[in-house]
């Protein structure tokens, strides 16, 4: 009899976590926080794929590129700024792969907790915004893929936003919350 | 030997229960919901995210802004003038329902362009739109807007509730006007 009550708490105990947890995530926390924060400019392996976050500027003016035909100019919303970030993402192993590196949920983060998600697209942008692995954007075995974030910031926090972070998908793996830092 | 296994069975049947009954609740009315109660002027704040009525009018048709042709009411129109904000994270979409005093639920209407969903933006940003709702005036007294937060991953055991403060006189002529201009939703930057 003591055993079943053992194994119940036990039972009770660990759902209850798992539901904890779910909540926790949700508000932008996750176990894997304890990840040590990734410098900018400095590559990481993580499961055989390198990423790097090569650089982050901030813009007030439209980001369109001198030869854009298409787009009209669009700059950010009265009283924000772009923030841009590039990564790169190397991965040796994408062709033999039938699951591909992939990213998701990138955020601008503060330490007090707001966060600015990615802009899915931005008029004058060609660079893939979104993950690799992408039909349009796949990986290719050991070439650098260079994905472009952007965010849009209120200036009144631009100055708090220390770093990115996104949801590393790693092959075979749950997804990861990476965060790198911006300078 | 049999005892043991049904407590254990018991017990792990309730925390199923449990977990699953925390969905349930949001689709049961009232039941272990914490109403989060305001009026016109005053945001509902539920996990950081609020909603603000800022102006409550009543109007005949609607027309889209820069549009000359308005499309007119069954009854009357409902217009809620609202503002949305979050303060740490872009929240997810709601649909927020009117329900009036005597149990009558009507759905926001899209009529004219007019948003039937209210979005939270990210932190400095504020949302300010319009909800239409093509109410019977006989059914207005005690008109609540009821907005879920929940979604179908996300479950909040707490819902704004909006105390209009509408009486039947609430939409007696003249107090309607003849049409009300639908402006898309937009999106600015507050602070």
């Amino acid at each position: 009899m003591r055993r079943a009550l053992v194994l119940a708490v036990t039972l009770v105990v660990v759902v209850g976590l798992l539901t904890a947890e779910a909540r926790w995530q949700y508000d932008g926390h996750t176990v894997l926080n304890r990840d040590p924060e990734i410098p900018l400019a400095t590559p990481v392996t993580i499961g055989g794929t390198t990423f790097e976050l090569l650089d982050s500027w901030t813009s007030s003016k439209p980001l369109v590129k001198p030869k854009d035909k298409w787009d009209e100019p669009a700059p950010p919303p009265a009283g924000a700024i772009y923030l841009v970030t590039h990564l790169r993402i190397t991965d040796p192993d994408a062709g033999d792969r039938s699951d591909n590196v992939a990213c998701y949920e990138q955020s601008a983060i503060t330490r007090d907790g707001k966060r600015w998600p990615a802009e899915s697209y931005v008029a004058g942008r060609e660079r893939p915004t979104i993950c690799a692995g992408e039909d349009d954007y796949p990986l290719r075995s050991g070439q650098p893929h260079t994905l472009e974030w952007v965010f849009v910031v209120p200036q009144t926090y631009a100055k708090d936003v220390y770093a990115v972070q996104a949801e590393v998908i790693e092959p075979g793996q749950v997804g990861r919350q990476r965060t790198f830092l911006l300078r | 030997m049999r005892k043991v296994y049904a407590v254990i069975v018991a017990l792990a049947l309730g925390s199923v229960g449990a977990l699953l009954s925390s969905q349930a609740f949001t689709a049961d009315e009232d039941v272990h919901v914490a109403w989060v109660d305001a009026e016109p002027g005053r945001p509902a704040t539920v996990d950081g995210q609020s909603l603000e009525i800022e102006r409550v009018t009543f109007a005949e048709a609607a027309v889209q802004d820069g549009d000359d042709e308005a499309e007119p009411a069954g009854n009357v129109f409902l217009v809620l003038e609202y503002r949305a904000w979050s303060e740490q994270r872009e929240g997810y979409l709601t649909d927020p329902v009117l329900r009036t005093g005597d149990g009558t639920v009507y759905t926001p209407v899209g009529v004219a362009g007019a948003t039937t969903a209210v979005a939270f933006p990210a932190p400095g940003f504020t949302e300010y739109g319009q909800l239409l709702f093509d109410v019977h005036p006989d059914h207005l007294e005690g008109a609540q807007l009821v907005d879920d937060p929940s979604t179908g991953f996300i479950v909040y055991e707490a819902r704004r509730r909006i105390d209009l403060r509408l009486d039947r006189s609430a939409v007696r002529l003249p107090q309607i006007r003849p049409e009300v201009v639908v402006v898309r939703s937009r999106t600015e930057v507050t602070s």
